[in-house]
């Protein structure tokens, strides 16, 4: 992995120790690092390989529901937990995929959102099952090997190591060869073919991997909250996934993380002081997309440039046609 | 080396390619001429696996391969070019050439070691760059090269993969006559060590480099051989170079 | 029994036409100008409440008709004109996010202006009562939204395939360059049809107010139908569009007797199914 890639993960985990102690919101700080997994795994399918998801609910969903009953119903230990998590957004998301790749652009996101449509409404009919519209609920959060995390401080910390891990892995995966070839499909699919690639095979792998990251962040709300809102698998959390990846940036995995925790602060505070604080997010979102498509993200880099052509260069907003 | 029997490729009542038996021989460079419409275009995308014949069959080394899609042909052996330049946009000129030769190796689905681990294709890449003369540009985006550039990377990524049979489809349309000049030499010098197949429209430019030549008149086969039986063929000359002047 | 089908019968029939009323303008806009405007359904929405301020205004429910299609269809005009038209070049990705950054906009306005409130507004008085079919009374009011909708598809269907402009924008869409040439503004033709499709949504909101009541979140019920919509029945085709709005109409009305809970799954499954199978749709050409 590159040194700066190291740099920056060794400086987010810093921030991500630190802030509770200086600001304590730890449930809230929690659900930020949580809404940061899912936007990095909507951005690993965006900007690594060019696939836009209108469905990363579905994994999220599917995934607090599995690990949710795992705890209901066999009182499954809280590893085992998250690695039920995972392995339901996984398989979700290899279902998702090997459908949605069948279709060609824009049929190809209306797949993804049709099959969230479907999951969404089943969970809402399956009330046996998932509470229906009431919610899973009476979660009680296991110990970690006779460790409490009853406390949400204690708890924030667990997601916190579990979290710098993700990134880390993804980071991994994105220097890796699987993650070359990926940029190669987002760049030109057919050419990637042309050299021999089955290009199928790779973006099913990536569906699962973003799935895994999605479910796993999915048990980690589970717990987080000790239910499971209906929201978990609805439209509009994919669509609010989607926004958080593209308010930070698609292009680096530290982009959806920004874009998560900003996110996640406007829907907490903004709407405590102006409760039509959407309509400002609409604003910010609308020109995002016209005028800086690489997300706030790139402000740093843009900036940078600015400053060292000084007085002459003409530096472009423009960021990469996806 | 390549073979075709019978091979036909019919779009609803028209038929582009007709029952063309084509046999390109080992360390020859082939050249597919013809005037517009006579169907050079469509008989390379059956060759190259982005089409499907409608009729007939394809053989590369013997085996058939007519009912493979253009990514287990590539990994058969076959490289090729694109009528218009396929490159990777974004990314940088070494890049473009690493995935390439990556596509070689057996790293493709390692998710954990870093790419630039990849030691052998890594120096397969800079073997290609500094082959094709694109070694100083390794740096640059792809998309910034000029246009006679980004036609030189689509040959290094061909040649990347270290096929044993490379299509080119009109690699020198729309290039200036200096860096078409540039694209024919080097294409010229990998005739030395590569069976090439070359659908190309300048008539001239297909004598002088080829030692063997298909002209392709209204879908089907017209006459073949050496440029200079093509020359003196009478056929070809009322159908196309008569026509020329 | 027999009385309670053949109202849903009715009620999916009168759903069915407000879908395909919809669905014809998303048919304009993505079917033909190959824009997903992930919008389409707030757009219905602001139909829906700019008639209930004409009606509260002047009284009249056929101001409100005359008066929606312009306004909101001038608003779709200077979106496309000022934004969506230059986030082309930027491919579909941008043209969704863009829309969907206008959903979160649309909605907002609305409560700001209306409030969160649910509203309505009353059947205008030259169509009160109803039709007597036996078995059920169909309320006039019913009836002419059903005519009304179809009167309007026809209306736009004949003006693209009957007029010179019809005709002029049809060569557009295949090739740009040529109408370019021959001294159209091939643009502007565009931002039109984007502000007819527009226009439709809107008519079919104020038609529906009546019927269906209003509130802010209304559209994004409609975006989703009438993607369906489009689906099943073809992009760029007004038969599709009828046919598939009179689908997923009854198929709802009729679920609601037999199976309630499963007719959500059922119609995006059956979305799925299509996208799958025969992704050009029931009526769908390419």
């Amino acid at each position: 992995m590159k040194a700066r890639s190291l740099g920056a993960l060794a400086l987010l985990a810093l921030i991500v120790a630190l802030t509770p102690l200086l600001v304590r919101y730890p449930t809230l700080e929690a659900q930020m690092l949580i809404s940061g997994l899912l936007a990095l795994g909507f951005s690993f399918l965006l900007g690594q390989m060019g696939f836009l998801s209108f469905g990363q609910a579905t994994f999220n969903g599917i995934g607090a529901y599995a690990a949710a009953l795992a705890l209901l119903h066999w009182h499954v230990p809280l590893v085992l937990l998250l690695a039920i998590g995972i392995l339901a957004g996984t398989l979700s998301a290899l279902v998702v995929g090997v459908l949605s790749i069948q279709g060609v652009g824009v049929y190809a996101v209306m797949l993804t959102f049709a099959l969230n449509e479907m999951a969404y409404f089943s969970a809402f009919q399956l009330k046996g099952i998932t509470g229906g519209d009431n919610g899973l609920r009476g979660l009680i959060r296991p110990d970690l090997f006779g460790f409490s995390l009853s406390s949400s401080l204690t708890y924030y910390y667990l997601v916190a190591v579990v979290f710098v891990l993700a990134v880390y892995v993804v980071l991994r995966i994105i220097d890796s060869p699987f993650g070359h070839v990926l940029r190669a499909i987002r760049e030109n699919e057919q050419r990637a073919k042309a050299i021999g690639y089955e290009v199928r095979h790779f973006k099913i792998a990536a569906f699962a991997l973003s799935g895994a990251i999605s479910g796993l962040a999915g048990a980690l709300y589970a717990l987080l909250y000790q239910f499971v809102p209906l929201e978990a698998i609805d439209f509009n959390t994919s669509t609010n996934i989607v926004i958080m990846g593209l308010l930070g940036g698609v292009g680096s995995p530290f982009g959806p993380i920004l874009g998560a925790a900003i996110y996640t602060l406007l829907a907490n505070f903004l709407s405590e002081v102006w409760a039509r604080w959407p309509l400002v997010l609409g604003v910010i979102f609308c020109c995002i997309v016209l005028f800086l498509r690489g997300g706030l993200w790139e402000l740093g880099p843009l900036a940078l440039r600015r400053i060292r052509h000084l007085g002459g260069g003409n530096v472009a907003a423009d960021s990469k046609p996806l | 080396m390549l073979q075709t029997r019978n091979l036909s490729k019919r779009f609803g009542a028209h038929t582009a390619v007709q029952s063309v038996d084509l046999a390109v021989h080992e360390g020859t460079l082939h050249s597919i001429i013809g005037p517009n419409g006579a169907g050079k275009t469509t008989l390379f995308n059956l060759l190259s696996g982005d089409l499907q014949p409608t009729e007939g069959e394809i053989f590369f080394k013997g085996q058939p391969i007519t009912r493979l899609d253009s990514a287990r042909r590539s990994r058969l052996g076959i490289g090729r070019s694109f009528q218009r330049t396929n490159i990777f946009p974004q990314l940088s000129v070494f890049e473009n050439v690493r995935i390439a030769a990556q596509s070689r190796s057996t790293a493709s689905f390692d998710l954990w070691h870093p790419a630039s681990s990849l030691g052998a294709v890594s120096q397969r890449a800079g073997e290609v760059l500094r082959e094709i003369g694109l070694h100083e540009r390794a740096e640059q985006l792809a998309r910034e090269l000029a246009g006679g550039d980004q036609r030189l990377l689509e040959l290094a990524i061909a040649l990347a993969t270290d096929p044993v049979l490379l299509l080119f489809d009109e690699p020198s349309q729309g290039l200036s006559p200096e860096d078409a000049k540039r694209l024919m030499a080097r294409i010229r010098a990998l005739a030395a060590r590569y069976t090439i197949v070359l659908i190309e429209h300048n008539v001239n430019l297909a004598m002088e480099l080829s030692n063997e030549i298909t002209v392709m008149h209204f879908g089907s086969v017209l006459a073949r051989g050496t440029p200079a039986e093509i020359r003196s063929h009478q056929g070809v000359r009322d159908a196309y170079l008569g026509r020329r002047g | 029994m027999e009385s309670l089908i053949a109202i849903q019968l009715l009620n999916g029939v009168v759903l069915g036409m407000i879908y395909a009323l919809v669905a014809a303008g998303l048919t304009l806009i993505f079917g033909m100008l190959d824009i997903p405007n992930f919008a389409h359904g707030a757009f219905y929405a602001l139909g829906a409440y700019v008639a209930y301020s004409v009606v509260a205004h002047t009284n009249s429910f056929w101001a409100a008709i005359v008066i929606v299609p312009l306004a909101v269809g001038a608003i779709g005009l200077a979106i496309d004109a000022l934004f969506i038209r230059r986030l082309a070049r930027f491919g579909h990705v941008y043209q969704i996010l863009f829309t969907l950054g206008l959903v979160f906009i649309a909605q907002e306005t609305i409560i700001l202006i209306w409030g969160a409130d649910p509203t309505s507004i009353n059947v205008p008085s030259a169509l009160d009562g109803g039709l007597s079919l036996g078995l059920v009374t169909f309320p006039y009011y019913r009836l002419f939204l059903v005519l009304a909708a179809a009167l309007l598809i026809a209306a736009v269907w004949l003006a693209l395939e009957r007029t010179k402009y019809g005709a002029i924008i049809r060569a557009g869409i295949e090739d740009p360059a040529m109408v370019d040439c021959i001294g159209f503004n091939v643009q502007r033709l565009f931002t039109l049809v984007f502000g007819i499709g527009v226009a439709l949504a809107a008519v079919a909101g104020a038609l529906s107010l009546p019927v269906r009541g209003g509130q802010p979140a209304m559209g994004e019920e409609l975006t989703a139908i009438s993607f369906v919509v489009v689906v099943i029945g073809g992009l760029g085709s007004f038969a599709g569009a009828v046919v598939g709005g009179l689908i997923v109409g009854l198929t709802q009305a009729m679920m609601t007797i037999f199976y309630p809970s499963a007719s959500e799954v059922a119609i995006f499954a059956a979305m799925v199914a299509i996208l799958l199978v025969r992704p050009q749709g029931l009526f769908g050409t390419r």
